[in-house]
């Protein structure tokens, strides 16, 4: 009877054990420490402790949990960061086109405080693709700008891989686009026409001379324009071009330069080139210049004395509108720009509009130096300011000119036109793919034939 | 007219950079570095002449950036006799990269008012002009050119005669490389007025050529840098020639420069050779 007794006693002790061991076990893993027994002294060693090893998310959420709410609602509102790729053909120094395109990146950098930048020069075909991927996978670039076609093609062998990132790319004869493969070109012929009208006037030989790159779609449109402006003011002129065979060569396009004035009889040069040469020419023989995508007075590449004005492009005009179709997470944006003076952006001193006669702070007609003004008569000056605010309003444009075929291009043989033919009858606007893409040259024109 | 003052400016380059090469072969190296040189000095001399203010300070810094570019590949061809082709090349890729790094910052207009031109000329044309006469006299009618001329031809016996011909092709590659320098100033503080990476666009592969088809003789040097000179100008108004191809004309001064060599060596096969004998060979002095 006494073992019975003993067994009790020991299934007791083992079952107070064995309670004692599983309550103590709840006690420590369910309940919190700290609300057990007595609180814990912090020391400053532990707090470093702490920071150095808690992962981003421990942090991330102690953060959250302190910071008061409505701090963090309004916080939540601010645009994120938007990085623009931007990949030139050129350098940037010394050059019209590339300068005037980093001008305007610079203007967006200004504008939007959430926009930043990445550039890359001298970016040619075979590398266009690697340094447009560096810079989205190391500077997590959204829009990558290429500002010159022949190199900017072989970006849309990308734009399905990335299909949140927006591809630019100027055109210059191929318009192919796509949802994230965005084309873009400035109506530039709508300044070159006025500073046709100025050449037209500004000449005594009756003989303009354009330093040109080569047989281009781009450079058509442009010297077409500016004949026509000529010829509006002086029928009898004649617009002579000679290729370089590059957009920058300087000793060849001070050649070119030389060759207009000394065996054509030029009196007025501009250029459809990138460098300097032909205004240095046209200041040693004393000749009018018109600047070309750029202001070279501001540039510092001549003066007023030679320099009667410069046709500029302002890019950001077309990349805003791009930067804010991204920043809105567009993912159908507009992606086929070709705008003119009808369109602008605003700027403290007012609206800024894509294509305009400029030389520094001075716009249109202001912007023709005094001695070519006096040159050129009040009549010349009143049609130049009456062109400007018809193309502003959007109400008219040099291409609703009658235009007539020269007969010295490709696209014209191919077409069976001759010279004197008509191309477009007066009235009639070619439809935007059409001006994109067609190569003619218009009556009164010289050129190489092409 | 107009075309062929042009052309007498546009030749002043290959006039000065050929009368280099030229002398300097006579000697017995080939520099096929004179792109480099002429970029260097180029490069230096537009430098010198927008932060001075001065053409001819601009062009006394190329002159001397080309005798140092000279120095160098004496140094290489003659001192440590490397093959004279690879230290040319050398000195010209060399050239061509520290030009496109360097240039970068410079790239742009010259900010200096132009030199006075007499009838449209430069005064470099001219001494361009005296410049050849005085390296036709120095030649052929002095002891000194006939020193330079053995060592060109046979060095060894130069040697024995007691001339030192390490000590002559060291000048004539000097002397060459800054007359190449001189051209390549030309170039960009006076004919351009401008800098850019490769704005000697081949004219010192030009002049080289024009050294062979020349026959070494610098009266017969200007007549072709004239002619190439002319060729150069006109390729521009060739254009307008009904029917001609823009590139085509382009490729003129090229081919001729390429149609020169051909006949060099068409003249050669037939046993005449003018090229100096030893031109190219590391010269081992008797001890």
């Amino acid at each position: 009877m006494k073992n019975s007794g003993v067994s009790k006693t020991v299934a007791v002790i083992i079952a107070a054990i064995v309670a004692a061991v599983v309550v103590g076990s709840v006690v420590y893993f369910a309940i919190p420490k700290g609300k057990v027994g007595k609180v814990a002294k912090l020391t400053q060693e532990d707090v470093a402790s702490f920071f150095e090893t808690a992962d981003k998310e421990t942090l991330t959420d102690l953060a959250r949990n302190s910071i008061p709410q409505e701090i963090l609602s309004e916080a939540s509102k601010a645009p994120r960061k938007i990085t623009i790729g931007a990949e030139w053909f050129s350098i940037i120094e010394g050059t019209s086109w590339t300068q005037q395109c980093q001008k305007a990146l610079d203007w967006l950098l200004d504008e939007f405080p959430n926009l930043e930048a990445v550039v890359q020069t001298e970016v040619m075909p075979d590398n266009t693709i690697p340094v447009a991927e560096r810079m989205i996978r190391e500077k997590d670039a959204d829009i990558i700008i290429a500002n010159t076609e022949f190199m900017a093609i072989p970006l849309k062998d990308i734009k399905d891989k990335y299909p949140d990132k927006y591809f630019v790319s100027q055109t210059n004869a191929n318009i192919e686009r796509g949802r994230n493969w965005i084309r873009y070109y400035a109506k530039q012929y709508q300044s070159t026409y006025l500073a046709g009208l100025l050449a037209g006037a500004l000449t005594k030989t009756n003989h303009i001379g354009v330093i040109g790159a080569m047989y281009d779609v781009v450079i058509c449109r442009r010297i077409n324009a500016f004949a026509l402006g000529a010829q509006e003011v002086n029928p009898k002129v004649k617009v002579h071009m000679l290729y370089c065979g590059q957009w920058f060569d300087p000793p060849s396009e001070k050649e070119v330069a030389e060759t207009l004035i000394d065996k054509f009889n030029c009196d007025i040069l501009t250029q459809q080139t990138d460098s300097a040469a032909g205004v240095k020419v046209a200041q040693d023989k004393g000749v009018w210049y018109i600047g070309k995508d750029a202001d070279f007075v501001e540039l510092g590449w001549d003066d007023w004395d030679t320099v009667a004005t410069s046709f500029v492009v302002n890019w950001q005009v077309i990349w805003e509108r791009i930067v804010k179709d991204y920043m809105a997470g567009d993912q159908y944006p507009e992606n086929l720009y070709f705008i003119g003076m009808e369109s602008s952006v605003m700027t403290e001193n007012g609206p800024l509009i894509t294509i305009d006669l400029k030389t520094r702070d001075k716009l249109g007609v202001d912007s023709i130096s005094d001695k070519a003004k006096a040159e050129a008569g009040k009549d010349v000056l009143k049609l130049i300011e009456k062109r400007r605010t018809q193309m502003i309003n959007g109400t008219w444009d040099p291409f609703m000119k009658e235009i007539r075929a020269s007969g010295i291009t490709s696209w014209e043989r191919d077409r069976g036109l001759k010279e004197g033919q008509i191309i477009s009858p007066a009235g009639e606007m070619p439809t935007k793919e059409e001006l994109l893409t067609s190569g003619f040259l218009v009556q009164g024109i010289i050129a190489p034939t092409s | 007219m107009g075309i062929v003052i042009l052309g007498l400016n546009a030749s002043t380059i290959f006039i000065i950079a050929g009368l280099g090469e030229l002398f300097s072969q006579k000697s017995g190296v080939i520099n096929v570095g004179i792109e480099g040189v002429m970029s260097i000095a180029g490069l230096v001399a537009f430098i010198g002449a927008q932060t001075t203010g001065s053409i001819w300070i601009g062009m006394i810094f190329g002159v001397l950036a080309g005798g140092l570019m000279g120095l160098v590949h004496a140094f290489f061809s003659i001192s440590l006799r490397l093959s004279q082709i690879l230290s040319g090349l050398g000195i010209w890729l060399f050239g061509i990269g520290f030009t496109s790094y360097y240039g970068r910052a410079f790239t742009g207009p010259l900010m200096v008012p132009s030199i006075k031109t007499t009838f449209g000329l430069t005064l470099i044309f001219f001494l361009g002009i005296v410049l050849i006469f005085f390296f036709q006299f120095l030649l052929y009618k002095t002891h000194f050119g006939m020193k330079v001329r053995a060592a060109g031809e046979v060095p060894s016996v130069a040697d024995a005669w007691g001339c030192s011909v390490i000590k002559i092709r060291y000048l004539c590659i000097i002397v060459g490389s800054m007359l190449s320098g001189l051209s390549g100033a030309y170039l960009t503080i006076i004919y351009s007025e401008l800098w850019s990476a490769g704005v000697i666009a081949g004219r010192g592969w030009i002049s080289l050529a024009l050294v062979f088809s020349s026959l070494w003789i610098p009266i017969l040097l200007l007549g072709t840098s004239f002619l190439m000179g002319i060729l150069w100008v006109s390729m521009f108004s060739a254009q307008m020639l009904p029917g001609a191809p823009t590139f085509l004309m382009q490729m003129i001064p090229y081919s001729v420069a390429i149609l020169s060599m051909i006949a060099y060596s068409l003249i050669r096969a037939r046993g005449k050779t003018f090229m100096p004998s030893a031109l190219g060979e590391p010269y081992y002095p008797e001890d």
